[in-house]
């Protein structure tokens, strides 16, 4: 026997003979362990024992007066704890300890090869503790994963609150644009009733008021479709519409509203696509009032409508502007994204948001172009899509 | 052009409300006006009209609630425009089987318009 003390092993020993316990600690200090041993023989000591302190290992006789190898792991199960089991017995055949194993035994090993016992405690130490550090590995991978979790759906929840609002407000802001704008263009008509000959002093007034009051509904509405674009709620009404027509009429609009003279559509009816008109609309809009808003020195802007291949529309508005610096052309689709921040004309800086997340919801694509020469060139290439195509309901708007 | 009775604009919003009501009667239209559907529909009962304008979200009455009454009253129906600020403009006038919708806001000349289409159809 070494003179140094081994390593320390506390030992629960289910054990009926005080000669066997003995012959295990001896087997164990004999292989470099200090044992403390607690021996007990029934079901109620051994639960006693489980529950006033930590063991290291179990190492239980197969049969007892009172107790037995496999009640004794049974016992051990129920207290759901991952301690070595080793059985030490006399010959039990080979079906009862192949039953052992497969119950949960770590080992199974005969009372007259003992010399088998403390290789046998230290493999299965060091394979409880492998199981204990993935045991805690893995719960703090789950952890970190519900903390994850956690933390992502209260992100999502304070989006989806900002989303709500931000569509109930903008809904509350239309309710006093509407009779504003409707006021406004009542005291117009009222105006023009009365016909006076002299230069009308209020008339240039009514105009602002009422100018102002459609650009604050423009402005509404971007804040809604964003919101929608953000929780996924934007939907489109697809039918078959000339696309030809669409993009006359639209630019037809923003010539009167404008007043901008040098505007050319070249587009050959029809051309028929399945979209939603009122998107499509708002896109062609949005491009062209970028355009005379960022072209200070007048200049033409042209419009094209196109087919480069069978399935698939090109709409491109050009115009002769101040163009988008280079270090701000990677981001002039992103959300609140201002190529000319600071400047009066800037808005928002959700139109070519808005404007790429509805031709992106088309199967579509959207590009700027910036020729040599100056400018700015939208494209947008829209896939026709006519299979699905239904004719437009008559709707009056 | 004398329509089948007066221009019926129900709305919650007296702004919007006395804003379309007076533009309504500077054109030469005779108008009633209700602040919710339960008051609609007394108008509705009492007289002849040639034209709803229906605002849909509103308190006592909603519009939904008004079209499901009026149409299920025993009288001759007059078209219903639907007056909405929701995006659901659409959807809510197929709802209940309206004849048209306008969003809000609207241009002053798209409403007339409509009016005109609708009223003067209303007549006989």
């Amino acid at each position: 026997m070494s003179a140094s003390r081994g390593a320390p092993l506390e030992v629960l020993l289910v054990e009926d003979s005080s000669a066997d316990a003995a012959l295990v600690v001896r087997a164990l200090r004999e292989g470099g362990f200090d044992p403390g041993v607690r021996r007990v023989e029934t079901a109620e000591q051994m639960r006693a024992a489980l529950d006033e302190r930590v063991w290291d290992v179990v190492i239980a006789d197969f049969t007892l007066p009172h107790f037995s190898g496999p009640a004794a792991l049974a016992v051990l199960h129920q207290r759901a704890t991952d301690l070595p089991f080793i059985v030490v017995s006399g010959a039990i055949g080979e079906d009862a300890a192949v039953a052992m194993m497969k119950a949960g035994a770590h080992d199974y090993l005969l009372k007259d090869r003992l010399a088998r016992l403390a290789p046998a405690v230290r493999r299965e130490l060091q394979e409880a503790a492998v199981r204990e550090r993935d045991r805690r590995a893995q719960e703090e991978k789950e952890r970190l994963l519900a903390r994850e979790q956690k933390a992502r759906a209260e992100a999502e929840a304070a989006i989806r609150v900002r989303d709500d609002f931000l569509i109930v407000a903008a809904h509350e802001l239309k309710t006093p644009i509407t009779s504003l704008l409707a006021s406004t263009q009542l005291l117009c008509r009222q105006l023009d009733r009365e016909a006076r000959s002299e230069p009308d002093p209020y008339r240039h007034r009514l105009q602002i008021i009422e100018e102002q009051a459609r650009r604050l509904a423009r402005l509404v509405s971007q804040l809604l479709d964003v919101s929608r674009v953000q929780s996924g709620k934007l939907a489109l009404e697809l039918h078959e519409v000339d696309l030809a027509s669409l993009v006359t009429a639209a630019v037809a609009g923003v010539q009167a509203s404008t007043g901008w003279k040098q505007m050319v559509v070249h587009a050959p009816s029809p051309v028929l696509a399945c979209v939603d008109r009122l998107r499509i609309e708002q896109v062609v809009i949005n491009l062209m009032d970028n355009a005379v808003k960022f072209s200070p020195g007048g200049g033409e802007i042209e419009v094209d409508v196109s087919v480069p291949e069978a399935g698939l529309i090109r709409l491109a508005v050009r115009d002769h502007g101040i163009g988008i610096p280079p270090d701000k052309r990677e981001r002039i689709f992103d959300r609140f994204h201002q190529a000319h921040a600071n400047d009066h004309r800037s808005g928002l800086g959700l139109g070519l948001h808005i404007s790429h997340e509805i031709v992106a919801l088309h199967g579509g694509q959207i590009a700027a172009e910036f020729p040599p020469e100056g400018g700015t060139r939208f494209v947008v290439v829209l896939p026709a899509g006519m299979a699905a195509a239904s004719p437009e309901e008559e709707v009056a708007t | 052009v004398t329509p089948a009775g007066p221009i019926l604009v129900v709305e919650d919003d007296q702004a919007i409300l006395s804003s379309i009501a007076d533009t309504l009667a500077f054109e030469g239209y005779a108008v009633v006006t209700a602040d919710h559907g339960a008051t609609a529909l007394d108008v509705v009962k009492r007289q002849p009209i040639a034209l709803i304008l229906l605002d849909m979200k509103m308190p006592v009455m909603d519009g939904w609630a008004f079209a499901r009454a009026y149409q299920s009253e025993p009288i001759r129906h007059a078209p219903i425009v639907v007056l909405t600020a929701a995006r659901d403009a659409a959807r809510w006038a197929a709802e209940i089987e309206a004849t048209a919708y306008l969003a809000k806001p609207f241009e002053l000349d798209a409403l007339l318009a409509l009016v005109g289409r609708y009223a003067m159809s209303a007549r006989d």
